[in-house]
C-alpha cells in the first residue's frame, strides 16, 4: 500500500496544487531537453493546454519562474528552463531519494502512524485555479478580521482579509511565505486605461494570454508579469462584451475577502 | 498545509457533471449535499472521481445566512 509516488509529490511543500510532483518535474525535464512546450507535452503524453497550465502553476508558486516561454498562442514558441527551474529539478530528485529511504523505514513497521495518511494531510490539494506563492509584508488587524498584504511580484501586491482566528491559527506574521488561493470564478475582469474605480482591493493589470470558450463560461488566462498568470472564469457574454481576445489588456479585480491563505 | 478558510467540511463526492469549461460536483456532507462548481482542469488535477473523500472549503465571508 505504500505508494512512493504520492509520498514524493507531497513532500516538496509546493503549496496547494502540488506543482512539483513527479509528473510536473518530468514535464520540466522534457522542456529542458526539447526546448519547446509543444514537444515537451508530446514527450510526456499531455495536451499542449495541460502542459501549459501545469508549467504556469509551477511558475506561480515559485519566487521566480521555472520556465521562460512565449505564451503567445496555442502552439506556443520556444521555452527554456531557468536556473531556478533546474535547481527545482535537482532538489526534487534529491528529496525523492531521501523520501524513499524514509518510506522504507515506515514500511518496516516502526512508524506509530500511517505514513500515507500523514503525507496526504501534508499535501492537500485544492480545486482553486490560482495558487500564488507570496510573502506577507503587512498586517492590519481589526477586532474581527485582519487585512494581510502580500508581495506577489515586484509590481503586484495582493490584499487578503481573513478572520483574526485564522491569523492566529496560521501564525501569520510579516515575512512569512504563504500561498494565496483564488478560485477562478471569483476573478472579475475589466478593461480601460485607468485603474478601475471599484472597491475591490486587488486590481491587477494583465494581458490575455489564452482564452477558452464553453457554451456559457469562458476561461481567460491573464499574463500579469513576473512570470505569473491569473486565471478567470467569466461568462462568455461578458468576455465578448469586453472584447477579451488574446493580446488584449485587462484588469483582474479580486475582493480581498475572496483570497484564502494557506501555510505549509 | 493549513488554510485560513474557517469552514472545512468533510464529505464524499457523489456526482460529477462535466461541462466544456466548468464541472458541477456534488458532495455529500453527512446526509446534506453541497454543490461546487470548479473548472474541468481542477477535476483532472485532483483526479476527482465519484466516491472520493474530499473537503468542501468555504471562506466565512462567502456564507449567506437565511432564516
Amino acid at each position: 500500500m505504500a505508494d512512493c509516488k504520492v509520498e514524493a509529490i507531497l513532500a516538496l511543500r509546493g503549496g496547494s496544487r502540488s506543482p512539483v510532483g513527479r509528473d510536473r518535474i518530468a514535464l520540466l525535464e522534457a522542456v529542458a531537453t526539447q526546448g519547446s512546450i509543444t514537444k515537451a507535452a508530446q514527450a510526456v503524453g499531455l495536451s499542449y493546454k495541460a502542459a501549459w497550465d501545469a508549467l504556469n502553476a509551477v511558475n506561480n508558486l515559485l519566487p521566480r519562474p521555472a520556465v521562460a516561454a512565449q505564451t503567445g498562442g496555442r502552439n506556443g514558441g520556444g521555452a527554456v528552463v531557468t536556473e531556478d527551474g533546474k535547481a527545482l529539478i535537482e532538489a526534487f530528485h534529491l528529496l525523492e531519494e531521501r523520501l524513499s529511504r524514509v518510506a522504507a523505514l515506515f514500511s518496516a513497521g516502526d512508524a506509530p502512524i500511517d505514513p500515507i495518511l500523514l503525507l496526504r494531510s501534508l499535501g492537500m490539494k485544492t480545486s482553486a485555479r490560482n495558487a500564488f506563492r507570496c510573502t506577507v509584508t503587512e498586517i492590519h488587524q481589526g477586532s474581527v478580521n485582519a487585512e494581510v498584504i502580500l508581495h506577489l511580484t515586484d509590481a503586484v501586491t495582493l490584499a487578503a482579509t481573513i478572520t483574526d482566528e485564522s491569523l492566529r491559527d496560521l501564525a501569520i506574521v510579516p515575512g512569512l511565505a504563504v500561498t494565496a488561493l483564488v478560485k477562478a470564478s471569483f476573478v472579475m475582469l475589466a478593461i480601460g486605461e485607468a485603474v478601475p474605480s471599484v472597491s475591490a482591493r486587488n486590481r491587477i493589470l494583465g494581458t490575455v494570454a489564452h482564452r477558452e470558450d464553453g457554451p456559457v463560461s469562458c476561461e481567460i488566462t491573464l499574463d500579469i508579469g513576473g512570470g505569473k498568470v491569473l486565471t478567470a472564469v467569466i461568462t462568455r457574454d461578458g468576455a465578448d462584451e469586453l472584447g477579451l481576445r488574446v493580446g488584449a489588456r485587462a484588469w483582474a479585480l479580486i475582493k480581498a475577502s475572496q483570497v484564502i491563505l494557506a501555510v505549509d | 498545509m493549513k488554510l485560513s478558510a474557517r469552514n472545512n467540511l468533510k464529505g464524499k463526492v457523489v456526482a460529477i457533471d462535466k461541462g466544456q469549461i466548468v464541472a458541477k460536483v456534488k458532495i455529500d456532507i453527512g446526509g446534506q449535499s453541497i454543490t461546487s462548481l470548479v473548472s474541468n482542469e481542477a477535476i483532472d488535477d485532483l483526479a476527482l472521481k465519484i466516491g472520493d473523500d474530499v473537503h468542501a472549503i468555504i471562506k466565512s465571508s462567502e456564507v449567506i445566512i437565511g432564516k
